[in-house]
Parts: structure tokens; sequence; C-alpha cells
């Protein structure tokens, strides 16, 4: 079989100002081929994807391409009040004498929505749809383009069993007329089974480039992490004693229902489900961002009512969102500003601001977390993204938290700095803080935690206790399979 | 040096102006001049200096024109009923115009940071209400109201109020808790509502205070001139002030705000004005060139932010 080359990688390297997050990278893609990309967050898969779409300059190396692409990308790129055939065909409209040719429109809407088996009105807007017919929208705008490459970065994660079948099978069909895939997936067990090879990515370097068919789950699980897990978390704390400092009581709010739970001094509850189970939603209850419509919440044994963020600082909480970008931090200003941007008033007298004191400030934390920057002065936004969400922890702390509520403390940090965080927190646990570890790496979770609340649908699927710690009753509870 | 350059580029285009001015121009040669110059900066750039708090907390505020003549018709027409001595007359045109002021700023506030509405839909409509409810009560002419102690304010002490008022900007926006929660409001309201802020309050306050800068400058304006226009008077300053922000180096989307900017901003637009007459130059191509000044303003913002 001597199928033509579609895309060719070679030597590639990217960058995003002087933090290198691809290097070395490269593979080969024939026509009717399905090519998997594995590797843990922050491989550099998505700075891959970037590149090879052409929204990345690549530092070096050469990306040949013998074919148009197109992209379903992790997020979604759809205008949420333009309806679905507008955009289904955004870019590449259908017109008849200038104007919108809606009838064609509708009709190729509807033969590219039939081999998904999904049913939704081409006039309706994009905004009304769930999450997993947004993505059935972004798939038939993708497999509509008639690109000859076709990448697809977490396609099902949004997606039950039956529709993941069905995508899988018009993956087939486009694969048959000779149309090559990137699938990426952290569902391993999917890759394996639609791939024919798979390229595993580690800290932005290539592992290797292996045949699916010498892979298990367990191997490829193994070269993505390459390492041990031991020695990648701290030892954990002695099961917690300490007094009740958190509790929860059948608490309601907009996308949580009747969640009870208490949280002790020392502690690290760990707060496990799948995406949209609730646990950002039931943080930012907590925290006062959300109206907690029912419930009630005790801290210290004493029931408070918790408005706004100002409130949850004076009782004492601090919440790390797992947006950094959008409700973190603020990259245009300073590492010393945004240090202290929670606990300001304390830093002033008469309402003026300090700059020594908060100067002095950033610089103790830049020390005690090692942040690489070259001062206070600089702006955050210089920073590489495990350093910023060091400085977003830093800003957390400076309230001096009792209750420290982490949201995917993790998330796009690298594996250095990774233990840095994970250090950090269990030393804050050690100093009597209780901690709640929001985080979809259930490794993470598993070597924090000696106890984590599941998630599902907002509501609570029960906890699981330490006897019972593993990956596989999480995801059981998660996922609905076990009550 | 990059750094510096970008905050002091404002006032170096100010100097390289006033430095062609004086070449081409007699007129820039009297040192007299100047002071005329400075004082038609004041009045506009009272206001202007309010108007970096709103944009800097991510707002705009349309309607300070309206406040303006309202603040100073409520306070010309009511003052002479509310008291006989000129002393009593005096401190109730004072009273009255700030409390026009600050109330036509809450409103404004209430709105845009309170219940959250788009600030240019809020000041938009306040600007139409305003503006006619000045024009109801100045029976659209001009109510005048002479012998105030504010005619005998000079050039150099409404160029003094002026400074204390930019001072005093300048200072709160750069070093207090205040002005750095307005900064961070603008810069990102979510990143600054999850860290504590209350962010309603601030976008609040920032109109507020600038409804009460409006009445400052409509107190000074009109007593210099003895009245003020209902119809007339502080129609399109709210162009004036925000082209004075932007051309000071203020980002529009907010975050990035300098009152020191700003000063230099009204005093570039007052400077070209002066310098389009003396060229001699129609006054009817004025707009025009102010319009491009502020294009070519936000122009090089983004060509630094690319």
């Amino acid at each position: 079989m001597d199928a033509k080359e579609l895309l060719r990688v070679e030597d590639l390297e990217c960058a995003y100002g002087s933090v290198r997050v691809l290097s070395g990278v490269s593979f080969a893609l024939k026509a009717g081929e399905v090519f998997g990309i594995a590797g843990e967050n922050g491989a550099g898969k998505s700075t891959l994807v970037k590149s090879i779409c052409g929204l990345l300059a690549p530092r070096s190396g050469r990306i040949t391409l013998s074919c148009p692409v197109a992209a379903i990308h992790q997020e979604f790129n759809l205008a949420p009040d333009l309806t679905v055939a507008e955009n289904l065909f955004l870019g590449s409209e259908i017109t008849k004498k200038g104007l919108l040719d809606l009838k064609t429109m509708r009709r190729r809407a509807r033969e590219l929505f039939a081999p998904l088996g999904v049913s939704i009105d081409p006039d309706c807007s994009v905004g009304t749809l769930t999450v997993a017919e947004k993505q059935m929208v972004e798939i038939a705008k993708a497999a509509g383009a008639n690109a000859g490459l076709l990448i697809m970065d977490e396609p099902t994660t949004v997606l039950n069993q039956v529709e993941t079948a069905r995508l899988f099978k018009l993956m087939a069909a486009l694969t048959a007329r000779g149309t090559g895939i990137i699938y990426i997936s952290h569902k391993l067990d999917e890759v394996l089974s639609v791939c024919s090879q798979v390229l595993v990515l580690r800290d932005g370097e290539t592992v290797g480039c292996f045949q699916a068919s010498e892979l298990t789950p367990v191997t490829l699980a193994e070269k993505m992490v390459g390492r041990e897990l031991n020695g990648v978390f701290p030892e954990k704390l002695p099961a917690g004693t300490g007094e009740v400092r958190l509790e929860a009581e059948h608490l309601c709010a907009p996308g949580v229902r009747d969640i009870s739970f208490t949280l002790r001094s020392g502690e690290i509850l760990g707060l496990a489900g799948l995406n949209g189970a609730g646990r950002t939603e039931l943080a930012e209850a907590l925290f006062g961002l959300r109206k907690i419509t029912s419930g009630t919440v005790r801290i210290d044994g004493k029931a408070v009512r918790i408005r706004s963020a100002a409130d949850a600082l004076r009782h004492g909480m601090a919440f790390l969102t797992e947006d950094r970008q959008g409700s973190g931090i603020l990259p245009e200003f300073p590492i010393a500003a945004n240090m202290t941007l929670c606990s300001l008033p304390r830093y002033a007298r008469a309402g003026m601001v300090s700059s020594a004191k908060i100067f002095r400030r950033a610089l103790e934390y830049i020390r005690s977390f090692r942040i690489k920057c070259t001062g206070p002065d600089q702006l955050v936004r210089d920073l590489s993204g495990g350093n910023q969400q060091k400085a977003a922890i830093a800003k957390c702390l400076d309230t001096g938290p009792r209750i420290f509520i982490f949201d995917e403390p993790t998330r796009g940090v690298d594996v250095g700095a990774r233990r840095e965080i994970y250090d950090f927190l269990r030393d804050l646990a050690a100093a009597g803080c209780a901690c709640l570890l929001i985080s979809s790496d259930l490794e993470e979770l598993l070597g924090l935690c000696r106890k984590v609340l599941v998630l599902r649908g907002g509501a609570s699927a029960g906890f699981v206790e330490e006897k019972d710690l593993d990956e596989q009753h999480i995801i059981r509870k998660a996922t609905g399979v076990e009550a | 040096m990059k750094k510096f350059l970008e905050t002091y580029a404002p006032w170096i285009a100010l100097l390289l102006l006033l430095i062609l001015c004086v070449i081409t121009c007699e007129s820039f040669r009297i040192p007299a001049n100047y002071a005329v110059m400075l004082r038609q900066a004041c009045y506009t750039g009272i206001i202007a200096v309010g108007m970096t708090f709103v944009i800097g907390a991510g707002g705009i505020d349309l309607s300070v024109g309206s406040i303006f003549a309202l603040s100073g018709v409520a306070a010309f027409k009511l003052a002479p009923l509310c008291a006989s001595s000129p002393g009593g007359v005096f401190a109730s045109v004072v009273l009255l115009a700030l409390l026009t002021g600050a109330v036509c700023g809450a409103v404004n506030g209430a709105l845009a940071g309170f219940a959250k509405l788009p600030p240019f839909i809020v000041t938009l409509g306040t600007m139409s209400i305003f503006r006619s409810l000045a024009l109801y009560s100045g029976e659209a002419g001009r109510v005048g109201l002479n012998n105030t102690p504010l005619a005998a304010l000079d050039s150099a002490g409404t160029v003094w109020i002026f400074l204390v008022c930019a001072g005093a900007g300048a200072l709160i926006l750069s070093r207090t808790v205040f002005g750095v929660r307005v900064r961070a409001t603008g810069s990102n309201e979510k990143v600054a509502r999850f860290s504590g802020i209350g962010t309603g309050a601030i976008r609040f306050q920032t109109y507020l205070y600038t409804g009460l800068l409006c009445a400052l400058s409509a107190l000074l304006w009109g007593g210099r001139l003895g009245g003020i226009s209902s119809a007339n008077d502080g129609m399109g300053a709210e162009l004036d002030a925000i082209a004075a922000v932007i051309v000071g180096g203020t980002s529009m989307s907010g975050g990035k705000a300098s009152v020191t900017g700003t000063l230099a901003g009204i005093l570039i637009l007052t400077v070209i004005s002066n310098a389009l007459v003396a060229w001699g130059i129609s006054p009817r191509l004025q707009e025009c060139v102010k319009g491009a000044v502020i294009i070519i303003a936000v122009l090089s913002q983004y060509r630094k932010e690319r």
C-alpha cells in the first residue's frame, strides 16, 4: 500500500517567549491513516496542533502539508449568536446571486448531521445547544470542510458512548475516502482502538512513535508519564484529626445540588468528577461567587452567609481558580501588584499604598516559591505557566487563609513546578490549613488526599474513603457505574 | 529606555509639537499666550481627570457635557432663591452645583456599576436626559448670575485648581488602594471580583467623582462668564475629554490608565487647536485634525501591543 503522504513534520521546535514548549518533534502522516498523539497535560499536544494549523509560527523545523487542514479544537470555536447553519458554513458561505442560499445551507447541514445520528435544527442558534450538540456541530463543520487532513483534539470529552461510536463510524467513512486524521485524546483505550500509530510526547519532547498494536493502555500511560508514580508526590500527612473548619450541609446553588461534606484543619479533601460535574460551581458557591439557594455553610461551627468574594476572604478563605488568565491574575500588572491584590489594604496607610512594602513582600514570595523572574516589577504575562501559577498561589496565600480551595492547581504547569506546588500544598495542610483540592488528574488526587468526594451532574456521588482509594472507584462513581 | 519612551510618549509629543509651533508661529513666542492656553485647557481638563478613572475602570461616560450644563444651570438658577446675602448665594451656588453633579454621577454609577448595564448605553441615555433637563430649566437659554467671587478668579487661580485636581487624581490612581482597584477592575473585571474587590462599587465611585468634577468645571466656567448657556455649554465636552484621555495613553479597554498622561493629552489638544488658528487654517477643519490625532494615538497604542 503506497498512500500519498499528507503531512510531514521535521524537527519542529516551538516556544512562547523564552519558554520552549516543543522540541525535536518529527513524524509523517499518510492519506487514510488515523494518527494518535498522546501525552499528559502540558506535554505540547495543543501547541503541535496550533503549529500544524498555522496558528503558531515554529521557531525552527519544517512542516510540509500537501492538503487543506480542518481542526476541531479543544475549546469550541462557534459563534453562539449565529444559527447552526451559519456556523457550519462560516467562511465558506453558500450564496446565490450574492445572497445567502439558506435553503441549500439547511439541506447541506442535514446531510452533514445524518451520519452522526443527530437531528439538530439548522435554524436554531448555537448558544441554545447542549455541549454534546455543540461538539457535534464542530465535528460536522470540520467534516464538511472536505479537508484532506482533519485534526481532532479531545473530540469525545463531552460525548457519551453512543455518540462516540457514531463519531468513530464517521471517521472510518472519512479515512476510506483518503482523509488523514490526527486524533488526540486522554482516553487511551480510544486512542489505541482508532489509531494505527501513536506519537507520545512528554514535556515537549518526543518519547517515540509507536504502532498502536504494540501498546496497551497501561504501557502507553507509562510512556506518557515516563516515571514511577513514587517520588512525584510528597509523603501524605497522617489522617486528619484536626477540628472541623468548614462544613457544608445540603448545599444548593446554580449547578450544585444537595452537597454535604466536612473539612478538617490539616486535611486535604479531594473533589473529583467529570467536566461539568459541578466541582468548580461548588467552589464558587462556597466562595460567594455563586448564589447559595439553600443549605448551610459553617465555619468553625458557626453558620455563615458568604455573599461575595470579599466576605469569603474575611472568613479566612482563599480560592485558586482553574482559569488563571480569566479570573486568577492580571497579566498586564507587575508580579508585586498581583500578589497583593487581595490583601492590598494591609500595605496602605490612609489609603496610600506603600510600594516599598509591596516590593519587599513580593520578593519574599519570589524567594520562597523560587519564581523565575527578573524581579517584583516584571509583568506576570512574561512568566511561564508554572511561575504564573506560583504567583497566583502567593496572591491567595497573602490573605493568610485558614481554608484554601485549589481548583486544578497544576493545570498547564510543568513537571518540575508541579512537585513544588504539591510540597506547598502539603506544608500548608501540615500547618493546619484546611484544603479542598479539585483536580481532573486522578493521580494527583490519589497522591495527595486520603479522602475524595466525587460529584456527578452537580450532585454528590459519594465519598471514596482511604481503604478504597484508587482510580477505579473514583471513575465508577464519577460515571455513575457504581452508586 | 523603551519603558521610558512608553511612559512619556505623550509628553515627548507635546514637546515636539511646541517646538514646531514656536518655530512656525509668532503667537507661540509670546509668554502671555501660554496663560490663555492653559486656562482654556482647564475646563475640559478637570473633566478629563474624572474620565481617566471611568475609562481606567473599563467604562465610558458620554454624559459629562450634559452634567456640566445641568449642574451649572441648576446652581445659577436656584442659588438666588436659597440665600440673599452675597456670601450665602456663593455658598449655595457651589453646594448646588456639586450636589447636582454628584446626583448625576450617582445615577450613571448606579446603572453602570451596580446594575451592570453597558456604560456606553447608560451614559448615551443620561447624556440626553441631563441635557434636556438643563434646556428645560434654563429655558433653552443662558442662566446668568453675576458678582460671585468666582468671577474674580484669575487665570492662575483656575490653573492651580486644575493642577491640584490633576495632581490628586494622579496620586490616587497610581498610589492608593482605590486607584489600584480601579485599574484592576478595568484590566479584568472577573479577576478583580474573584480577588474580593467590589467592582460595582468601584465603578460607581468613578462616575460619582466624574460628576463632581463636571460640576467643579461648570462652576469655574460659569463663574468666569457670569452665567452658563443651557444649550451650548458643555456641548462635545465628552469627546474632548475622551480624546485627552486616549491621547494621554490610557487604554480604551481599561486597566492601563494615567492621569499625568491625560494632562499631556489635554495640553496637546489645546496646543493643536491654537496652532491651527495661528496657521490660519479654517476653524471648520479643526475637528478633522482632532479626529486624526485621536486615531493616530490609538494606532500607536495598538502597534505597541502587537
